[in-house]
C-alpha cells in the first residue's frame, strides 16, 4: 500500500507545479486587454512545420488541426493548435484561422483565453468593417467580441493583415454575463453557433429536433438532444403558433423581446445584410440559453457584411423573419426598435467632445466628423500601410481605398437617412 | 473391416496425433504433422484418394498430396467496470477462420487461411514454403513477419483471450514478402530472415500506411535442446526489423482492452527500427514466457519550424506464466488426458500475465513534455495490465477461457474515462477448433 501513496503524491505535486506554468505562460502584467488593445496593430508570429502550413492551405475547407507555437510580445504558447475556419470566407492563399491554446492541453490558455479567431478579412475590401461594427455594438451596450488588427507572420514570413477576434466560448460568456444566480459564473448554459444551412426565417419545422441542427451546440454537446434542442423547438413553435393576444407573455419566457428589438435595430442601422434579418435568411450570430432558464440571448458574430448601403432600408428583413414580423407588429416593440435606430444614428454621429469648435468665414460652424467617421479614419490610419503591403488580400489596393471612401460616406450620411426614415414611419402612424 | 471403417479408424488415431501439434501453422512455416505410422504401414492397402476424419480433416492423394481443412471459431462476452464504450459489442462473434494447408510431395508446403468476419481484408496466411533444404527453407506470400514470440503464436493457441499489448501493437504481424528460414546445430539454433512489402498489418491498423519495404530477422536458440527433457523447451531469442517511414502521422499507436486509443499518432519520417528480446520455457505442466520490444521511429524535420526531433519511442514488455492443474504437458499445446464426456473433466490451466506498453520520446534538452504530434518531448502515456485467467480444455476441439483484468492508464487526460485511470474487465471465450 505504501507504494501507491508516493506515486499519487508525486502526480499531485507534478500537476500542482506544472499547471501554473501552463496557465501563466506569459510575462506578468500582460492581459487580454493588452492583446486587444486597438490603439495599435499587434504583431503575431506562428511557428508551424512547413508541411503543416502547406497542408492547411491545400485542405483549407477541412477543419484539421495542426500543432503551432504562438509568439506575441514575448509571450510564447508552445503546445497549441490551429486550423482553417470560416464558411464563405475560406481561402487557400489566405486561410482564416482558429487558434486553440487548449487543443493539446486542456488546462493551457493564452492570457486566460482558450482560443481566438484570426479573421482573414477577405470578404471586406476595406478590411475594417468587422472591427468597426463590433465596436459599435459594444458602444450600444450589446455584447460583442473584442477585436484588434494583426500583422500575421508564419514561420517568420509576413502572411497578411488579419483581425484577431475574441472567441465566443465559456470564457467570453463569463466575462459578458458575470455572476449567475448561484454564486458562480454565468457560462454553464447552452451556447449555440448558428450554422448557416440554407435560407431559414424562424419557421416551425415540426417536432423533429434534427430540423434545428443549424443551432450547433458549442457547450454541453454531449447532453441529450431533447435537452439541447427541445427548448429551441418549443421557442420556435411559440413564435409561430402563439395567438397574438398571448404572444408577448408566451414568447417572453424564451426571449427578452426588447433586447431582440434592440439587437436587430443595431444590425439594420449598420446595414448588415448577412445577419439575423439577412437577405438570405438568418446568419452570423451565437445564441445563448442561460443556465437553468428557458430564456436565451443573441450574441453578435461576424460583421464583415455590414455597411451595405447608406440607404439600406430600416425595415429590411422584418417582413420575412417570423419573429421580427410578429414581434415588431406590437407597437411597444416597434417603438423600441425605432428608438434603437435613432439612438444608433445619434451615437454614430456623436462629435468628439474634445474637438475645438471651428467656424467658417460666414459664421457657420464647421461640421465635425461623428464617432463612426472618426473610428473609420482611425482604423484606416492604423492599417493602411499594412493592408497595401498584404500580398494575399482579396482585393486590389484601389478597391481598398475606394471601399474606405465608401465607408466614410456611409458614416456621414447614414444617420440622416435613418432619422428621416424613422420620422416617415412614425408620421404615417 | 471395410475400407470406410479403416479410414475412420485411421482418422481417429490421426486426430489424437494431430492434437499434439501446434494449431496455428504458417507463422514460421511449422512442419506439417507426419503421416501417422499406422497409415504408413498400411499404405499399400489404402485407396490412392482418401479422406481422413480427424483433427484436422484431411484429403490425401497417395503420398504426393495432402490437404488439411481447418475451421476455427471464437465467441467472446466482455464487460468493463466502469462501463466503457467497447470496440464492438459486449457479446461478439469474434473470429471465424477457415482454411486449407498441406503439401505437395515432400518439399512444397502451402497454406491459405481466411477470416470470414473480416470482409475488408479476409486473407490471413497465403503462402508457399519450399523445404527441401531444412537449413534454408524458402517461403513466399503473405504470412507473419519474424518478430515477436507472442505475435507469432496462433491466436487460437495463446494462453489468454488477448495477445499482449506489445504482441498486438508493436510486433508487425503479417505482410507480403519472402523469407529464408531454417535450423542448424542439431536444431539448437533456428533463424528466419526476410524482406516484406511494409512492416505488417499491426502498423497500419489505423490510417497509417506503416513503414515501406522492411527487413526482418529473428534468431531463437534452444541451448539445452539436447540436454535433459525438462530443459529442452527453454528458448531465448532476439529479433529486429528495419524499414523506411513515409512522412506523416505514421507512428505506432496503442489501444486499451476496450479499444480506446490512448495515444495518438505523431509525425515521423526516417527509419523505423524494432528490437525484440524473448524467452520461454515449458517444463511439464508449467510455462513461463517473457518478451521486451522497443520501436524507434525517426522524426527528421518534423518539429515546428521543420527542426529534427528525437525519435518517437514505443516500448513494452510482458511476463506470463501458466500451470496445468490437471497435469498435462504444456510444451506443444495442452491435450486433455481425460476429455469431457469421455470419463473426465478435460484439462484446467491457470495463467497470469503482467505487462506494460508506453509511448513517448527521448528528452530533448529541457523541453517540457507535450501531447501534440510535433512535440519535441512527447508526453508519455502508458497502459499496464494484469491478467488472471483460467483455460478449460474440454476436449480436442473445445475450450472455454475466462480472463479478469486490471488496467491502469498513466495519463488521466488520455484515458477511456477522463480523469479515471483504473479499469476492471472480465471476458469469457468459447472456442471451437476443428
Amino acid at each position: 500500500m505504501w507504494c501507491k501513496v508516493p506515486a499519487r503524491v508525486l502526480v499531485a505535486v507534478c500537476v500542482f507545479v506544472a499547471l501554473p506554468c501552463l496557465v501563466v505562460a506569459q510575462p506578468p502584467g500582460l492581459t487580454q486587454d493588452d492583446f486587444f488593445d486597438d490603439t495599435t496593430v499587434q504583431d503575431l508570429k506562428l511557428t508551424l512545420n512547413s508541411k503543416d502550413w502547406a497542408a492547411l492551405q491545400a485542405t483549407f475547407r477541412e477543419n484539421t488541426y495542426y500543432p503551432a507555437q504562438l509568439t506575441w510580445r514575448g509571450v510564447t504558447i508552445q503546445n497549441a493548435g490551429i486550423r482553417s475556419r470560416g464558411n464563405g470566407s475560406r481561402r487557400e492563399t489566405k486561410p482564416g484561422l482558429r487558434f486553440d491554446a487548449d487543443r493539446y492541453s486542456a488546462q493551457q490558455t493564452f492570457l486566460g483565453m482558450k482560443s481566438f479567431v484570426l479573421d482573414n478579412l477577405v470578404q471586406d475590401a476595406s478590411m475594417i468593417k468587422e472591427r468597426v461594427a463590433m465596436l459599435f455594438f459594444r458602444r450600444m451596450g450589446q455584447p460583442a467580441p473584442r477585436e484588434t488588427h494583426v500583422r500575421l507572420y508564419v514561420n517568420d514570413k509576413f502572411i497578411g493583415l488579419y483581425a484577431a477576434v475574441e472567441s465566443i466560448d465559456k470564457t467570453y460568456l463569463g466575462r459578458t454575463f458575470g455572476a449567475d444566480g448561484h454564486g458562480g459564473t454565468e457560462n454553464d448554459g447552452y451556447l449555440f453557433e448558428y450554422d448557416y444551412l440554407g435560407e431559414y426565417y424562424f419557421e416551425h419545422r415540426g417536432e423533429d429536433l434534427t430540423q434545428y441542427a443549424m443551432f450547433k451546440p458549442e457547450t454541453r454537446e454531449k447532453d441529450a438532444a431533447a435537452k439541447i434542442w427541445g427548448p429551441i423547438e418549443s421557442m420556435i413553435q411559440a413564435i409561430n403558433e402563439t395567438p397574438d393576444n398571448q404572444f408577448l407573455s408566451t414568447v417572453s419566457t424564451y426571449l427578452d423581446l426588447n433586447l431582440f428589438a434592440r439587437y436587430v435595430g443595431i444590425e439594420n442601422f449598420l446595414a448588415e445584410w448577412d445577419g439575423l434579418l439577412g437577405a438570405a435568411g438568418m446568419n452570423n450570430f451565437y445564441f445563448y440559453r442561460f443556465e437553468d432558464r428557458t430564456q436565451s440571448q443573441w450574441l453578435a458574430w461576424d460583421k464583415d457584411n455590414t455597411f451595405r448601403a447608406t440607404d439600406y432600408p430600416i425595415l429590411q428583413g422584418v417582413g420575412q423573419n417570423v419573429l421580427a414580423r410578429r414581434a415588431l407588429g406590437f407597437p411597444s416593440l416597434m417603438n423600441a426598435y425605432l428608438d434603437t435606430l435613432l439612438e444608433s444614428a445619434a451615437s454614430a454621429n456623436e462629435p468628439d467632445p474634445e474637438a475645438v469648435e471651428e467656424f467658417l468665414p460666414n459664421g457657420k460652424r464647421v461640421a465635425k466628423p461623428g464617432w463612426l467617421e472618426r473610428e473609420i479614419l482611425r482604423e484606416y490610419a492604423q492599417i493602411r500601410a499594412i493592408a497595401l503591403a498584404d500580398p494575399v488580400k482579396a482585393y486590389t489596393n484601389e478597391e481598398f481605398e475606394d471601399e474606405i471612401q465608401r465607408l466614410l460616406a456611409f458614416a456621414r450620411e447614414r444617420s440622416a437617412f435613418v432619422r428621416t426614415e424613422v420620422e416617415k414611419l412614425r408620421g404615417k402612424k | 473391416m471395410g475400407s470406410v471403417e479403416k479410414i475412420l479408424l485411421i482418422g481417429l488415431l490421426a486426430a489424437r496425433t494431430a492434437a499434439q501439434t501446434p494449431a496455428e501453422p504458417g507463422a514460421v512455416a511449422a512442419p506439417s504433422p507426419p503421416v501417422p505410422a499406422v497409415a504408413q504401414q498400411e499404405s499399400p492397402k489404402l485407396p490412392p484418394v482418401r479422406f481422413l476424419f480427424r483433427k484436422p480433416p484431411s484429403l490425401r492423394i497417395g503420398d504426393e498430396f495432402r490437404m488439411d481443412f481447418r475451421v476455427r471459431l471464437q465467441s467472446d462476452i466482455r464487460d468493463f467496470r466502469p462501463d466503457l464504450p467497447i470496440d464492438g459489442d459486449t457479446f461478439v462473434f469474434r473470429r471465424a477462420r477457415v482454411g486449407i494447408q498441406g503439401r505437395v510431395y515432400d518439399d512444397l508446403e502451402y497454406e491459405v487461411d481466411a477470416e470470414l468476419r473480416d470482409t475488408d481484408a479476409p486473407w490471413r496466411n497465403v503462402f508457399l514454403n519450399y523445404r527441401r533444404f531444412r537449413v534454408a527453407e524458402v517461403q513466399g506470400g503473405r504470412f507473419k513477419m519474424p518478430f515477436g514470440r507472442d505475435q507469432l503464436s496462433g491466436i487460437f493457441n495463446i494462453n489468454f483471450l488477448e495477445r499482449s499489448l506489445i504482441g498486438s501493437y508493436l510486433a508487425p504481424g503479417r505482410d507480403e514478402g519472402a523469407m529464408v528460414h531454417g535450423q542448424f546445430a542439431d536444431g539448437i539454433v533456428a533463424y528466419e530472415t526476410g524482406v516484406f512489402r511494409s512492416d505488417g498489418d499491426n502498423s497500419h491498423l489505423e490510417e497509417s500506411p506503416g513503414a515501406g519495404r522492411t527487413w526482418a530477422g529473428r534468431v531463437v536458440v534452444a541451448p539445452l535442446a539436447r540436454k535433459r527433457r525438462r530443459w529442452r523447451s527453454l528458448e531465448v531469442g532476439a529479433a529486429a526489423t528495419s524499414g523506411t517511414l513515409p512522412e506523416g502521422l505514421n507512428s505506432l499507436t496503442g489501444r486499451t482492452l476496450s479499444g480506446y486509443r490512448f495515444v495518438e499518432p505523431v509525425y515521423v519520417r526516417g527509419r523505423r527500427v524494432r528490437l525484440g528480446l524473448e524467452g520461454g520455457w515449458a517444463p511439464g505442466p508449467f510455462s513461463v514466457q517473457a518478451e521486451y520490444t522497443r520501436v524507434n521511429d525517426q522524426r527528421n524535420g518534423q518539429g515546428l519550424g521543420d527542426v529534427d526531433l528525437t525519435d518517437a519511442v514505443s516500448q513494452g514488455w510482458y511476463l506470463s506464466g501458466t500451470w496445468a492443474l490437471t497435469g498435462e504437458r504444456k510444451a506443444g499445446g495442452i491435450e486433455p488426458r481425460r476429455p469431457l464426456f469421455q470419463g473426465g473433466i478435460g484439462a484446467v490451466e491457470l495463467g497470469a500475465r503482467i505487462e506494460a506498453m508506453r509511448f513517448g520520446s527521448g528528452v530533448e534538452g529541457d523541453e517540457p513534455p507535450f501531447a501534440n504530434p510535433r512535440a519535441a518531448n512527447l508526453l508519455e502515456n502508458r497502459d499496464r495490465i494484469l491478467t488472471l485467467g483460467v483455460n478449460w480444455y474440454l476436449n480436442l476441439f473445445g475450450r472455454v477461457s475466462f480472463n479478469a483484468t486490471r488496467e491502469d492508464i498513466k495519463d488521466p487526460a488520455r484515458s477511456p474515462v477522463l480523469d479515471r485511470t483504473r479499469f476492471w474487465g472480465a471476458a469469457l471465450r468459447l472456442q471451437f477448433v476443428l
